[in-house]
């Protein structure tokens, strides 16, 4: 029985992960004075994983609603979120432990 | 100190709305050791997730935290899900016990540790978020962060206020209603739930997304708003969801209204055919 999830998990992520490896990699980065970019250009239709590094001194949690993610960044730690395909539109993302720290994802037409 | 104030008070509201309601839908069980100790559980877990998040977000190629949210999130469902047929055969069961077999039916639970789970999972989950952002205001320690970490405690102590009132509000409902409306309620918890966990697997690419926005619905219901965030964390409401969210939802929430209905039917077939075995 053991074996057979060793297995069966084995299979799924060796089918699982190269998609891992064909992200659009885009680097953040969360300063005491905001998001750095605060804008992020993103082609259509393509799976991204944004990296962000917390530069600050306390816990942040990057959240976006209509990109559907959210996750605790602790201070001077790195995290990455994943999304897309997105189509073409303004997307936003925010610290969700401090008031009015946002920034925005444009998706171009492709 | 208000800004922080409001966001442990939500984080605390979250995880007060999942108890509230399972604590209520199961109202008339004596199910008060079970409650408690999902919530001593929950948070000893969520101090010790706090602890380790910086390992569990490496861990797995990256993937860890979507990972382990997505499985915690899908045990909930579970035994949500074994709850709720569990009840469905017990709240049966009570309706047709006299006073006196009812009393002895209610110390005796077995079945319940279900709850047990549920709410230490829900614990979990906003109680390492809160746990990790009121550690971090205390590290920083000069007078202002100071204010902020009395602002973080108020939100937690109002948090609890308030879904104990909640709590209160919802017991009021008098029992028969709760057992017949319960079964429902509980299955929409469940079936949030695992809408939730799929939408994780979906964006991390361990699933397919079946439509990555099948509709937008931000008009009627903002997922930004109060009104919104409480309808994600009770039945999972996405203003966009993906294709996969709505089919999981409706999937889970069809299998179990239809196995408690089996149950429901198997038991009262039985009770027949003994009615008529003893005439």
């Amino acid at each position: 029985m053991l074996l057979r999830c060793f297995l069966l998990v084995s299979v799924f992520s060796g089918v699982c992960l190269p998609a891992y490896a064909e992200r659009l990699v885009i680097p953040l980065e969360l300063t005491p004075n905001g998001f750095l970019p605060k804008q992020l250009h993103i082609p259509a239709n393509t799976r991204i994983q944004i990296k962000l590094s917390n530069k600050t001194k306390k816990v942040a949690e990057l959240e976006s609603y209509d990109m559907k993610f959210e996750k605790i960044a602790v201070p001077n730690g790195h995290i990455s979120v994943f999304t897309g395909p997105l189509k073409a539109g303004k997307y936003t993302f925010f610290n969700d432990y401090a008031s009015n720290v946002a920034g925005t994802v444009i998706v171009k037409k492709p | 100190m208000i800004a922080v104030l409001l966001i442990v008070f939500r984080e605390v509201l979250e995880a007060g709305l999942i108890i509230s309601i399972v604590a209520a839908a199961c109202k008339g069980l004596n199910i008060r050791i079970q409650v408690l100790s999902g919530i001593i559980l929950g948070l000893l877990g969520a101090v010790l997730l706090a602890k380790f998040t910086s390992l569990v977000e490496s861990s797995l190629s990256g993937y860890g935290q979507e990972i382990f949210t997505a499985s915690i999130l899908l045990i909930a469902t579970l035994m949500l899900a074994w709850q709720n047929i569990w009840m469905s055969v017990k709240g049966r069961e009570i309706a047709e016990k006299t006073k006196q077999e009812m009393q002895v039916m209610l110390l005796d639970n077995k079945g319940s540790f279900a709850i047990v789970i549920v709410i230490a999972i829900a614990v979990l989950r906003e109680g390492s978020e809160v746990v990790l952002f009121l550690y971090s205001l205390f590290l920083s320690s000069s007078l202002t962060e100071n204010s902020m970490l009395l602002g973080g405690l108020l939100g937690t102590a109002l948090g609890v206020l308030v879904t104990y009132s909640l709590y209160r509000g919802i017991v009021m409902i008098p029992l028969r209603y709760i057992f017949s409306s319960s079964n429902f309620i509980l299955s929409l918890i469940a079936a949030g739930l695992s809408s939730q966990a799929v939408g994780i697997l979906a964006n991390i690419g361990f699933l397919p997304q079946l439509g990555s926005q099948v509709w937008n619905s931000s008009f009627l219901l903002s997922s930004n708003g109060w009104a919104g965030v409480l309808a994600h964390s009770v039945v999972g409401y996405t203003a966009t969801p993906m294709g996969i969210q709505i089919l999981t939802w409706c999937v889970v929430l069809l299998a179990i209204s239809i196995t408690t209905q089996r149950l429901k039917q198997n038991h009262l077939n039985n009770q027949e055919t003994q009615h008529a075995l003893n005439t």
